[in-house]
């Protein structure tokens, strides 16, 4: 890391957030907003304001009154038909938020309350579809191999379990909020917000008030918070409210979310209910896998399509299988809008595949190596999506790594043996001091966007006359490390000191638009056009400085990938994980304690090992932070009270070191994303784990103590 | 209400609203933005300020206990050489928090080299988990930590 | 110090007589050492504070802390932390773990024994331990001193039984020796307060391999504290042994009837988890010393 100057100034307490901005002209803006699930606004009742106070809402409006994600529309403010408890109706502006707070207390809202529902509804077995299903479904898609139906009837043997995952909140350190900076003298809006899509934060506020591109900007703090998939989109629809605030007040403005409004109101983990059925044949190989993935996402479910389909993938990205029925469906429902978080529809999917399988193996009282080699798709076992080349799948020393590094083999078959004799002796459970399990899960993460194919992301890398280099780009880098590893591809590329090679500050009035940063498309699409930039670069400094080189994306391995068929590649790469953890379980209180986590990866070329590290233990935190300790749920549409003060994230007394070996890659040119591996097998990992040392099956996360009753 | 405080070594004096919090004192009265607003609950110890030598919440502080009390924010504490110990600490093991945690990180740091200038890595992981942040990959915070306790064990043993 | 304001009157004393005078004064002061419990669940920008308050964080001696061979001394506004960080020399490893539940990490140098005791809900994080250990506190007024023992300081329904005029002033826990015990926390929740939340303590001596003295309390977070000297009685004078004896077995289903009776009070969760945890320590106390 060669810039320690920035880091420094962050360590010194002198990064600045929009929370810190200060400007004592501002207003401020207060939302209202719904407080049923479901329901018509028949009529807003207004107690007396001040006539500082400037009350906004729909009408006043002057553009495009939605945020629009393919089919989704989602009303900015919402007067008509509200769907999920919090839902924005009308905003209130002026300088005391605690006196906005208290007058948007005070507005009465008359509603014709609906039906709400809150859950998949999932019809009982024999029973025909409810229409409510059919009305709150949103999208469904269906892929099929082979012949599924004969495949089961020709099947040794058949099994048929259920799996469910829970919401998760996504806890970035900074709490949403955006600050409008009005200039009076060229009308333009320069909007601060934490975002990881500028452009579409960009879009959104021109669209919304109808302006010219060039009146609006929109600029990114420089300095890191981790903010993790949560800021993908909705700081699009904050930024439109306090847009809309400025430029009707022609003020300033200051908009923040305190945090228990950001964890009550904005987008969690979406939910998910995966069934799976698997035929084998009399050696215990995967014939044939029937899948149902049900998501729910609320009741607007941005980037559906984009969820569904890697849960999709997700089921056949792993194992052999000639017979393949997989059906996803999303689901819509009267709660905040759910989706967009690290793993994204894989994580859930890999989660309920590796459980699974595990106790498909279970049954045929094989051990998990065993169960795992025979079925791992190679060239000669192909997997359902086809595609032939290595890189597609899963390397051979993935498994026999992490085996050798944690010993599994002989820790399982001892342990097993240990769970074995306390099932047969429920007596015996009084010893020994702790119950322990081991498990094991494997997994892959997909790299870059399906919306790719629509959208070209631009780098610009300039050098001016006395060879100061600057890189444009609108990818918001989550790291020093990141910035530290664009800075030193320059230095290196153009021959200069990384001290004369500086990242422009994001602001879309004058940077690149670089697409959302999402998905590992950082680390992969927007490393290698800095680096295609830099190489065009240089070839043109014969004709003299200033220069510069400018690279857009090809999306060819977006436009290959067919959504309806599922062939063809699309990822720009696909990463490669396998874990294994091992728990201790205190046999009074049933809690578990990681003992020890195991991670074998090939991620391809890894350009900053410490910082690869850092990306998969934080990934293991939030994977663990997932599984077992973050709980979210709604109560007829709300989120309880003290589940604020009860959430509980992974801390550094939860996790020991991992243990992490990259393994060198066949794909070594290629830099593979690798922020959502640790989402995609340490959940079903730990789950097996923990299932091993309870002696209980469990098929749910976030693992409730409850469910060991 | 009128307040007399040494606030990073500075003695200050102001009528204040006595519902005021001590977080809101720093940060909008006295315009020292370091120390950051997290969620205003005790929750995630981004607020950590020392007052009276022992780190506090300053969202659940009311600013009157301060009366007659010495606050030490993250603007006091830079620029120390216990700072700078931690400081050099971190960077050694390319520790980076987010801005966001940064600062209670660096007074909590201080705080257990206070206590022991041989932190063990059980005792780290415990006393952060006063910090709720996804930012941080616990084994590199456990190197930071260890690392500032050697440069200042080298450095007081030099003195 | 003393400002008067319609709302909130602040009186920050520096001694303990001037404490309790003015407490004799306004016997409805709200008393703040740590605060956490006062400001725990605020959510607007400004505090929510009481008419009056009553600061006792300047006054040196209830910050005493200090142990003799048979008790430690805990002056009622000494931080969890510091009474922590004396260490495995000075607190019993039962205390320390659970003193350690009784808030998270974050507030532990603010929150006070004391404060912890004083407050509903949350004295049950302290207060089944402080009952088994027949710990003490001082209370003391303008006019006088008393010593109760902890389990005087709350009625059978939980309420405090302090006179508004009173301030608990010193927590004395006696230091014996055991030979067994247990301190767990149940509930999806180390710190917050979730339906399930309960502290089970149990604590033994032995002799010979015969049990001599067996105490255990529960406390239920959203109720109140459970504790049944008559049933402790049923283990009085028996044998320890590996697995369930036969009086270990009367001994849980008398409880587990006693627990299912006031159903109302415990949820499925916690008598599952409190009929396993007393099962697996008493089976093999051993284990837990």
């Amino acid at each position: 890391m060669e810039d320690l100057s920035e880091v420094r100034k962050v360590l010194q307490g002198k990064s600045t957030f929009v929370g810190d901005i200060l400007d004592p002209k501002a207003l401020w803006v207060k939302v209202k907003r719904a407080t049923i699930p479901h329901g018509r606004i028949q009529g807003l009742v207004f107690p007396p304001f001040p006539p500082y106070v400037r009350i906004i809402r729909s009408k006043d409006i002057p553009g495009k009154r939605t945020i629009s994600f393919g089919k989704v529309e989602i009303p900015l403010l919402n007067e008509s038909e509200v769907r999920y408890v919090g839902e924005p109706i009308l905003l209130l502006v002026g300088p005391d938020p605690e006196e906005l707070e208290k007058l948007s207390q005070q507005i009465v809202v008359l509603y014709e309350e609906l039906p709400a529902n809150f859950e998949i509804p999932l019809a009982e077995e024999g029973q025909k579809e409810s229409l409510y299903l059919k009305e709150s479904l949103y999208l469904e898609k269906t892929i099929q191999r082979g012949n599924p139906k004969e495949a089961f009837e020709q099947s040794h043997r058949i099994l048929e379990r259920e799996y469910s995952t829970g919401f998760q909140e996504h806890y970035y350190s900074e709490p949403h909020g955006a600050y409008v900076h009005w200039d009076d003298e060229e009308t333009t809006l320069d909007i601060h917000i934490a975002s990881r899509w500028p452009f579409h934060v960009h879009r959104v506020v021109k669209e919304s008030l109808a302006l010219p591109w060039e009146l609006v900007s929109v600029s990114i703090p420089p300095d890191p918070d981790t903010s993790l998939d949560g800021k993908l989109w909705y700081p699009s629809f904050v930024s439109a409210h306090a847009a809309l605030a400025a430029w009707l007040t022609r003020r300033s403005i200051k908009y923040l979310y305190s945090r228990q409004e950001d964890f009550l109101f904005t987008p969690k983990r979406a939910p998910s209910t995966v069934r799976m059925k698997a035929g084998l044949d009399g050696e215990g190989r995967l014939q044939v896998l029937e899948a149902e993935i049900l998501f729910n996402m609320g009741a607007y479910p941005v980037f559906a399509e984009e969820l569904l389909d890697r849960a999709i993938y997700a089921l056949g990205v792993l194992y052999s299988c000639p017979h393949l029925h997989i059906r996803g469906r999303v689901f819509t429902s009267c709660l905040p809008p759910a989706g967009a978080f690290s793993g994204m529809g894989g994580s859930q999917s890999l989660f309920a595949l590796e459980v699974f399988t595990d106790e498909i193996r279970q049954e045929l009282g094989v051990s998990p190596t065993e169960w795992k080699t025979r079925n791992l798709a190679t060239k000669q076992r192909p997997k359902p999506w086809g595609a032939h080349r290595k890189q597609f799948f899963p390397p051979s020393a993935l498994l026999e790594t992490v085996l050798q590094a944690s010993d599994f083999e002989r820790r399982h078959a001892t342990l097993e043996l240990l769970r074995k004799h306390r099932e047969q002796n429920p007596e015996s459970f009084t010893s020994p001091e702790f119950w322990e399990g081991i498990g094991i899960a494997l997994g892959a993460q997909g790299s870059g966007f399906f919306l790719d194919r629509e959208h070209r992301s631009k780098v610009e890398v300039r050098m001016t006359k006395d060879k100061k280099v600057s890189i444009h780009t609108s990818a918001v880098p989550g790291s020093y490390a990141l910035k530290s590893i664009w800075k030193t591809i320059a230095s290196e590329s153009l021959g200069v000191h990384p001290s004369s090679v500086f990242i422009e500050p994001i602001r879309t009035r004058s940077t690149q638009d670089s697409g959302p940063s999402i998905f590992s498309r950082n680390i992969t699409l927007t490393t290698k056009l800095i680096e295609q930039c830099c190489s065009q670069l240089k070839k043109s400094l014969p004709a003299g400085l200033p220069a510069q080189g400018v690279k857009s994306l090809d999306p060819r391995y977006a436009r290959s990938w067919n959504r309806e068929t599922f062939l063809g590649n699309p990822f720009t790469a696909i990463s490669w994980a396998a874990a294994v953890v091992e728990v201790k379980i205190d046999p009074l209180s049933l809690v578990p304690q990681i003992e020890h986590v195991w991670m074998s990866i090939d991620a391809g070329r890894i350009l900053d090992e410490k910082e690869a590290r850092r990306t998969i233990e934080l990934g293991i935190a939030q994977a663990v932070g997932w599984t077992l300790l973050e709980h979210v749920f709604y109560v007829e549409g709300s989120i309880p009270h003290p589940l604020f003060w009860n959430y509980r994230i992974c801390s550094p007394s939860d996790l020991p070191t991992p243990h992490i070996e990259f393994l060198p890659s066949e794909d070594h040119k290629n830099v593979k994303g690798l922020g959502e591996l640790a989402l995609n097998v340490i959940p079903a990992a730990l789950i097996n784990a923990l299932s091993q040392g309870l002696g209980k099956r469990i098929r749910a996360i976030p693992k409730r103590e409850e469910v060991l009753l | 209400m009128i307040i007399t405080l040494d606030l990073n070594g500075k003695e200050e004096t102001l009528d204040i609203d006595p519902s005021l919090r001590l977080i809101h004192l720093l940060r909008n009265t006295f315009g020292l933005l370091g120390t950051k607003e997290g969620c205003l609950h005790g929750h995630c110890g981004y607020c950590l300020v020392f007052l009276n030598d022992q780190l506090v919440l300053s969202c659940l502080t009311p600013a009157f206990s301060t009366h007659r009390g010495k606050v030490v924010t993250i603007e006091g504490f830079r620029g120390t050489p216990e700072y700078y110990d931690i400081e050099k600490g971190f960077l050694e093991v390319q520790y980076t928090p987010c801005g966001f945690c940064a600062s209670a990180r660096v007074l909590l740091t201080h705080a257990i080299l206070q206590e022991t200038l041989h932190p063990t890595e059980q005792m780290i992981r415990k006393r952060f988990t006063a910090i709720l942040c996804r930012c941080t990959d616990p084994s590199r915070l456990v190197a930071g930590v260890q690392r500032a306790a050697a440069i200042r064990r080298h450095r007081q043993h030099a003195v | 110090m003393r400002y008067n304001l319609a709302e909130p009157s602040i009186f920050m004393p520096t001694t303990l007589t001037e404490a309790l005078a003015w407490k004799e004064r306004h016997p409805h002061a709200t008393v703040y050492a740590g605060g956490t419990y006062l400001l725990w669940n605020q959510s607007g920008r400004l505090l929510q504070l009481p008419e009056s308050i009553l600061s006792l964080r300047n006054i040196k001696e209830l910050n005493r802390f200090g142990r003799t061979e048979s008790r430690l001394d805990v002056g009622a506004t000494v931080s969890i932390q510091r009474i922590l960080r004396a260490g495995p020399k000075v607190l019993s490893p039962l205390l320390a773990k659970a003193l350690e539940g009784i808030c998270p990490p974050s507030v532990t140098s603010m929150a006070t024994l004391g404060g912890n005791l004083g407050v509903p809900d949350r004295c049950m994080a302290s207060f089944p331990v402080m009952h088994v250990l027949d710990a003490r506190c001082e209370l003391r007024s303008a006019k006088g001193t008393r010593w109760v023992p902890v389990t005087g300081l709350r009625s059978e329904t939980g309420q405090l039984q302090l006179q508004p005029v009173e301030l608990i002033t010193r927590i004395q826990i006696p230091m014996e020796e055991w030979n067994f015990f247990i301190h767990r926390r149940i509930g999806s929740s180390p710190y917050g307060i979730t339906p399930d939340s309960l502290v089970i303590v149990l604590v033994g001596k032995t002799y010979r391999g015969m049990i001599t003295e067996f105490r255990f309390a529960l406390g239920n977070f959203s109720s109140h504290m459970y504790r049944n000297r008559d049933l402790e009685t049923l283990l009085i004078g028996t044998r320890l042994s590996r697995g369930k004896s036969k009086d270990l077995k009367a001994f849980l289903y008398a409880l587990q009837e006693e627990l299912q009776t006031r159903k109302f009070l415990f949820s499925p969760l916690q008598i599952e988890r409190v009929l396993r945890i007393l099962e697996v320590t008493l089976s093999n106390p051993f284990q837990y010393t």
